[in-house]
């Protein structure tokens, strides 16, 4: 099953923050709402990242980066599961970056 | 070898050079119809380039106007907008220059980024950083290094394109 997510159009045109004390829309509150339970429940999830003013940095490392931690061992298959479109491709290359250094960790603590 | 008459020959004969003149025509036309273009993307190329480091000059002062000083929530936007703005043009430089090496530069696009907004951004912004800070010296690394990227991307087209007089 395949799960579509539009930041701008699901969430908000203006993500900011890390953390959701920081507000209503941070990278822990998107990650939560959306992100966390179709990757556990093993669905392809696309999310669509245009259409935003833009992201800081901090939201993308919780979203992303978070998401690594947040699933822990259940990680395994995330790449395949995850697509993000965009046209932005530095912006792409950036949420992989989050995504690969939280994965090299938990390999490197043997949790995967 | 049919029997043609002193007429036919002519005739093919100056069928074959009109058709050899429009095959050179064409030949010519596209190869130098190529080159143009191929020396357009260079020049707009050449253009972006320079008007990124603009744009880089301009993030680094708001960027660090925003972190040495009290928070002011607005700029946040801007900043985000801007940084937005910048790393979606070295984009474009990535579909379009599809010749060079352009990983130096994404990598130094994510770093700005990082440097800008990574960090004492937002909420986590509590009080305004001294310019010693490492957050401040982080930043102004970044800058210098996606500066230096667009500059080199900038000289290493300008080495290939033809100088108009």
């Amino acid at each position: 099953m395949q799960k579509v997510v539009s930041v701008a159009r699901d969430f908000t045109a203006f993500p900011s923050g890390r953390y959701k004390k920081n507000g209503p829309t941070s990278g822990e509150e998107f990650r939560d709402r959306f992100l966390l339970a179709p990757i556990r429940e093993r669905c392809q999830i696309v999310v669509q990242l245009d259409g935003t003013i833009g992201y800081g940095s901090s939201f993308l490392e919780e979203a992303f980066g978070g998401l690594v931690r947040s699933l822990g061992p259940e990680s395994t298959g995330l790449s395949d599961n995850l697509k993000l479109d965009t046209a932005n491709e530095v912006l792409r290359k950036e949420i992989m970056g989050y995504i690969e250094a939280e994965l090299r960790k938990l390999k490197a603590a043997g949790t995967i | 070898m049919p029997n043609w008459t002193p007429l036919e020959v002519e005739l093919l004969r100056f069928f074959g050079q009109t058709l050899v003149v429009v095959l050179g025509w064409w030949a010519v036309h596209s190869l130098s119809g190529r080159r143009a273009k191929t020396e357009a993307q260079r020049r707009l190329l050449i253009e972006e380039c320079s008007d990124l480091i603009g744009l880089a000059d301009e993030i680094f002062a708001s960027a660090l106007a925003y972190h040495t000083n009290q928070r002011i929530a607005a700029d946040e936007q801007k900043l985000t907008m801007a940084l937005q703005d910048l790393t979606s043009r070295v984009s474009l430089i990535l579909r379009v220059a599809s010749g060079c090496d352009l990983t130096k530069l994404t990598g130094a696009a994510i770093a700005f980024n990082q440097a800008c907004t990574l960090q004492h951004f937002g909420e986590e912004h509590l009080h305004a950083l001294v310019p010693t800070d490492e957050i401040v010296r982080a930043l102004e690394a970044a800058q210098l290094r996606v500066r230096l990227e667009l500059s080199e991307l900038r000289f290493s087209l300008l080495a290939t394109t033809k100088l108009s007089h």
